[in-house]
């Protein structure tokens, strides 16, 4: 392997290519080049870096010095001051505000913050995503090599199942045991879906995942196709993920090349390819059943279950359904065992967990941490604490059909035995951090907007449901609320949870419950007094 | 295999693979539901139909749910009641509730109490399917007596631009019945939910109209929705049926079987007619056409005599007896008498009878004129030709001269099914048609050389095109030919051919209603009246290139279309109006009943027959019932014989009439229908 003397790594998230770091990184290039350092020096395009204030970032290692935004004027003074002479280019320096996400990490690895544990992410913004050369000197396809070497599939399922690895899609369904399903299931041809519609607000992960280690995700998909007995698989991308689709298209382009993909691979009689399906902008699709729906042409409404999809799932094939960060951590299992998992996490939710944090904070971005950890750790670490001013009134996590954290919950460790024990759901690994100027009667609005928006409107329970939680959190915001609107919010919201077919409808309810559980005093202010403590429903003359 | 399972303590025996719903049902419980639908599969979609399972946390709804061995399932709990009744009051959220609410409701059906306009008193209409709506029943049986949240009205336009049925989305429950049974029965795409969370509607791709999307207008979705939200224009404020009656739809050789709607208001009147199994939708035809024939303003109701162009209203009596006159005159072979292939058996048996006795030769059949050298053909073919249910056994299916776009989209489920299932379906038409889009095969001959395609594939020995066609013909083990009444009428004989060749089995579709009957019941053709003095018209037009002296006896159910110089017009029973039979294409017979009184002065066909028999003198028409004539019908020797000449007068009918006149001409949306087909070719 070749070793070079820097590293430089050029931001490449959507954003940053629009403001031009393609030129950059051609700049940069073109500089290196034109003083011979091409042999010292490798320079990539890293995908998103987890910190938009100074982009297009410029990273160089082992400094770990941080460059932005950086025009293209700015680099021959950069390279040559930073490669050639081996200074600081002080002026182009991005502010000495906190480092967040992805950055954090990097200056971890310096010793500078407490760990994050990186599995699902340890590529991710090291490498460069369009290079499969990149990953696999990066230990990539390894895991892939030793399963078709190796393993018998029985090996895989046994070792996934030990490792206790559960769904990271919003359910925390254990994964090998699903996989097990799809395994036994009779089938004339199998199927491996790869969720990553990711429409919960305020969660990107899987995007960042996708953009930042794309070949990762096919290697999980050919190691649980081959453990499954599937012969084929589909990634079902949001439509708005441009940059991750591309990166996908470009990573299975590479992989048949490279003969990771197609048919004999390894000339272990093993056939697998891999098809992008773009969803279309409902969030409705990221639910499995009404994903594969959606796949096989038709309007994404969720089927009955049962049967389940690993019995029936794409075009009647037993169909194995797994989010993003689920497979992105298969291959790490595959490499250093079940027992090595294991020693990350609790000992019920082995493993990380990618969160983005949102809000009120300081530093906002993406982390990934053992599971287990509490908000309070969260804020204070990685968000490094509320915005000047402010105090912590309540977290939202997941998304949307995540739960509300008060304030008395925030020292829960938040794993998947948290939501049964306490309430307290991980859900998509949003966590949207809010602080007393937020007034729980908008939150639940907003939400409630999103699920009437959003349901796929088939039963009654959720479609109506939503429309009449929503009119009423309207009218309680508006100062003409009654008392007995918030049994009819209670009934609503129980019922939904009971009558409705998919998850959607069943958790739509959620934010109501826990609205009415921590804050009742609060939404009872709006309607007894016509005031909003926030201040903010219209009501309170603010707006 | 046999399961047991408990249904509130009341142990019973079910199916395995029967769902909690059906088991119940077949049992006596009651379930509320909207979205199950006989021969849908389940939806889950109303959520009302919720029962508990013990051992399981959840209520699952039992139409969704399987039976399983040793169940143990409560339908009324307190707990899911308390669900339902939330359901409901939900649904009520979203739907106008004036006709279930109103406390004027019951009373209001009877005396009509309520004031609309100054001095009018009169009763509300505030939905078609007031009193005859799966969500009035299911709010009763739960026993809701008020909504609970405010009404959010949808306010959306009736839609009203497309024939046959208006469509209210306000009163849509979503129940996706309509669909359900477009997709499943049909294997028709037409409708879909578009939008989605709260504002989902059931509607066309694009908000098309659903002429310009392909609906076929078989009317299944409208038989399906448990609300008011789809409705037959021609009944939409007749209000809830008295009695339905069965009978046969008079307007194809398929002979459907339908249920007739009719509604007792001082004269009884066919409002609708309805497939007699929800599962076996009708075609536009039968579904639709059926109100707007019979209560045509161009009816015939009383006699007329017509003396140099002059007409006056004699009343029966008299003006059978100048018809009789009239005959008796005449000379044999000076008189001719011409059916109609509508005709019901029974007419077609006496008008043969009475021909015989008066002419010596049997009926002219009208449809003669448009089969022309092909009829003897055709009668083979007839003769031959099975029933569509033998579709489902084919390994291939060939689709010669066959368009279900429209008429008789109903045959368009076996296609379908057959495509399903892994047969070939092949169909051969020169023209845009339904399945020419999703056949295995579309041989497209050039106008003109369809019948030398036929010869190809008939020799075996085809290139290009017909090469895989002949190839699979060669290798089917179970071919069927679906032959349609447009290649029957242009090339019976190449068909024919074709059939032998393959050793095939054969359903012919003539567009008649008893075309088989006519060939089988009546003899005829052989008699060569070049110029009657005298033209019985049964149920056919008049002859444009007949002689203006010519005295014409026109019985009929409608006005003729031309006028008549000299003649009596003899005011006939239309379907539903007069009991009788016919054969279907498969040689089936089939009853037609007598739903309500003929309309005016009409009398069954037969009568009238009989009638003008015994003013002749003639004997053998003692008849005093229908079923006396079929009972000797039925026993006499089949003729299957029909030889002879065409006489030149004779006026060929279209493939689409009824008693001699274009359905079109009497049902507004058919002539809608019609200049789409223009249009699309
Ligand atoms: C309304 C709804 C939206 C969902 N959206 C997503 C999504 O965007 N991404 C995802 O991975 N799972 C989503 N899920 C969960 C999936 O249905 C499914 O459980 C998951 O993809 C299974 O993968 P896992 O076992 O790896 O978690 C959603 C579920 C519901 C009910
Ligand atoms: S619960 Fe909501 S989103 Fe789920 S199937 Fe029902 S209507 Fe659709
Ligand atoms: S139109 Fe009728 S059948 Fe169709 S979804 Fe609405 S209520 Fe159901
Ligand atoms: S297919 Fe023929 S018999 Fe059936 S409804 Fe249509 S016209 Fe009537
Ligand atoms: S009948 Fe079962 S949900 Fe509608």
């Amino acid at each position: 392997m070749k070793t070079y003397r820097s590293l430089v790594l050029v931001s490449s998230d959507a954003r940053s290519l629009e403001l031009g770091a393609q030129q950059v990184f051609q700049k940069i290039q073109q500089e290196v080049n034109r003083l011979g350092l091409d042999e010292e020096v490798s320079v990539s395009m890293v995908g998103d870096v987890g910190r938009h204030d100074a982009i297009p970032m410029v990273i160089v290692y082992p400094e770990a010095a941080i460059y932005g935004p950086v025009k293209v004027e700015d680099v021959p003074f950069l390279v040559e001051e930073h490669l050639y002479k081996g200074r600081i280019a002080a002026g182009l320096q991005a502010s000495q505000r906190e480092l967040s996400g992805r950055i954090a990490w990097i200056s971890a690895r310096k010793g500078t913050l407490p760990a994050e544990k990186r599995v699902v992410l340890e590529r991710a913004g090291v490498i460069d995503p369009d290079n499969i050369e990149d990953y696999i000197l990066h230990d990539g396809y390894q895991a892939l090599g030793k399963t078709l070497s190796e393993m018998k599939p029985e090996d895989v399922l046994d070792i996934i199942k030990k490792s206790g690895l559960q769904g990271r899609g919003g359910a925390g369904f254990p994964t090998g045991m699903k996989w097990s399903f799809v395994a036994k299931a009779p089938g004339k041809k199998k199927y491996v879906v790869c969720n990553a519609d990711e429409s919960e607000p305020g969660t990107f992960k899987d995007r960042l995942i996708i953009e930042g280690d794309p070949h990762s995700i096919l290697e999980a998909m050919i190691i649980a196709g081959y453990a499954v007995g599937a012969t084929e698989g589909y990634i079902y991308v949001r439509g708005e993920y441009a940059l991750a689709q591309t990166r996908l298209r470009n990573a299975i382009q590479q992989a048949k090349e490279f003969g990771f993909l197609g048919n004999n691979i390894f000339d272990s009689g093993f056939d697998f390819d891999i098809h992008i399906h773009s969803g279309a902008g409902a969030y409705i699709c990221g639910e499995e059943t009404a994903l594969l729906e959606s796949i096989e042409g038709k309007r994404g409404e969720p089927r009955i279950r049962p049967p389940y999809p690993t019995t029936s799932g794409l075009w009647g094939m037993p169909t194995l359904v797994n989010n993003v960060e689920t497979l992105a951590n298969v291959p790490a299992i595959i490499q250093h065992g079940a027992e090595w998992y294991r020693s990350i996490g609790t000992p019920s939710s082995p493993g990380t967990k990618v969160y983005t944090i949102l809000g009120n904070v300081n530093v906002t971005g993406l982390i990934e941490v053992p599971m287990g950890i509490t908000l309070r750790e969260v804020i204070a670490i990685y968000g490094k604490g509320m915005k000047e001013g402010s105090s912590f009134k309540l977290a939202q996590t997941g998304g949307s059909s995540g739960s509300i954290i008060p304030a008395s919950l925030q020292d829960t460790p938040m794993d998947f035995d948290s939501f049964t024990k306490t309430g307290v759901a991980l859900g998509s690994g949003a966590l949207l951090i809010c602080d007393e100027e937020t007034c729980v009667v908008d939150l639940a609005k907003v939400l409630l907007q999103f699920f009437r928006v959003e349901s796929c409107g088939k039963c009654n329970p959720c479609r109506i449901g939503t429309e009449r939680s929503y009119t009423i959190l309207d009218s309680i915001s508006q100062g003409t609320g009654t008392l007995k609107d918030l049994e009819d919010l209670k009934m609503l919201s129980d019922k939904m949870t009971t009558l409705s077919n998919c998850g959607l409808g069943q958790t739509a309810g959620t934010p109501l419950r826990d609205v009415m559980n921590y804050f009742r005093a609060e939404v009872e202010a709006h309607i007894r007094l016509k005031v909003c403590p926030a201040g903010v429903c219209p009501m309170s003359g603010r707006h | 295999m046999s399961i047991s399972l408990s249904i509130n303590g009341q142990q019973l025996a079910a199916e395995a693979g029967q769902t909690v719903l059906l088991a119940a049902r077949a049992n006596g419980i009651y379930i509320p539901t909207l979205c199950d639908y006989p021969g849908l599969p389940p939806h889950g979609s109303c959520r009302l139909c919720i029962v508990q399972v013990k051992g399981r946390s959840i209520t699952p709804t039992a139409c969704t749910t399987l039976v399983e061995e040793g169940m143990v399932v409560e339908t009324d709990t307190p707990l899911v009641k308390e669900l339902r009744v939330e359901v409901l009051r939900m649904l009520l959220a979203e739907h106008p509730g004036t006709c279930l609410f109103c406390p004027e409701h019951d009373h209001c059906q009877e005396c009509m109490v309520t004031l609309r306009k100054t001095s009018v008193t009169t009763g509300c209409r505030t939905c078609p399917a007031d009193m005859q709506c799966q969500l009035q029943d299911v709010v009763d049986s739960i026993g809701l007596e008020s909504v609970a949240y405010p009404v959010r009205y949808r306010a959306l336009p009736v839609e009203r631009e497309d024939p046959f049925f208006d469509r209210d989305y306000n009163l849509c429950v979503l129940c996706s019945r309509c669909i359900r049974v477009c997709e499943s029965l049909h294997f028709n795409n037409i409708l879909a939910y578009v939008k989605r969370g709260s504002e989902t509607r059931v509607g066309t791709s694009f908000g098309k109209s659903h002429i310009e999307v392909g609906c076929s207008f078989c009317g299944a979705c409208v038989d399906a929705c448990p609300t008011g939200a789809l409705w037959d224009k021609t009944s939409r404020w007749d209000g809830k049926p008295d009695h339905t009656v069965s009978s046969t739809c008079p307007f194809c050789s398929l002979g459907c079987e339908v249920s007739l709607q009719i509604k007792t208001n001082g004269v009884d009147r066919i409002i609708s007619c309805y497939p007699a199994q929800v599962e076996k939708p009708l075609c536009v035809k039968g579904r639709f056409g059926v109100p707007e024939l019979l209560d045509h303003p161009g009816r015939l109701k009383t006699p007329i005599r017509i003396s140099q162009g002059e007409v006056t209203h004699p009343g029966w009596e008299e003006t059978l007896h100048l018809a009789s006159e009239k005959v008796a005159a005449c000379c044999p072979g000076e008189a001719a008498l011409v059916v109609s292939a509508n005709c019901t058996n029974e007419e077609l048996f006496l008008a043969d009878k009475l021909s015989r006795s008066l002419t010596g030769g049997g009926t002219i059949l009208d449809a003669a004129a448009r089969y022309g050298d092909g009829i003897e053909a055709v009668q083979r073919l007839l003769h031959t030709s099975q029933s569509p249910n033998i579709l489902e056994d084919a390994d291939l299916i060939l689709c010669l001269g066959m368009d279900l776009q429209y008429y008789q989209a109903n045959l368009e489920v076996f296609l379908k099914q057959a495509m399903e299932r892994g047969a070939t379906v092949i169909t051969l038409n020169e023209k845009e048609h339904v399945p020419g889009r999703y056949a295995s095969l579309w041989l497209q001959p050039g106008s003109g050389e369809v019948e030398t395609m036929l010869g190809r594939l008939a020799g075996g020995l085809g290139k290009r095109d017909v090469a895989d066609a002949i190839h699979a013909l060669k290798a089917s083990k179970n071919p069927v030919f679906l032959v349609g009444d447009d290649y029957l009428v242009r090339m019976a004989g190449a068909v024919e051919k074709l059939v032998t060749t393959y050793q095939a089995s054969v359903v012919a579709i003539p567009a008649e209603g008893n075309l088989y009957g006519a060939l089988r019941v009546a003899t005829a053709l052989t008699q060569p009246a070049t110029n009657p003095k005298v033209l019985y018209l049964l149920g056919t037009t008049v002859p444009k290139d007949i002689h203006p002296g010519t005295f014409i006896i026109y019985q009929n159910s409608h006005m003729p279309a031309v006028q008549i110089q000299n003649g009596v017009l003899l005011p006939m029973a239309a379907f539903g109006e007069t009991c009788g039979s016919v054969f279907d294409q498969a040689g089936k017979l089939r009853n037609l009943t007598a739903a309500v009184q003929p309309s005016g002065e009409g009398l069954p066909g037969w009568e009238i027959i009989c009638r003008l028999a015994r003013l002749l003198a003639i004997n053998g028409f003692d008849y005093v019932s229908v079923n006396e004539v079929t009972r000797d019908l039925v026993s006499a020797a089949p003729s299957w014989q029909m030889t002879g000449r065409v006489p030149g007068w004779l006026a060929a009918p279209g493939g689409h009439d009824y008693l001699g006149k274009p359905l079109a001409d009497m049902v507004a949306g058919l002539k809608q229908l019609n200049l789409q087909v223009q249009e699309g070719k």
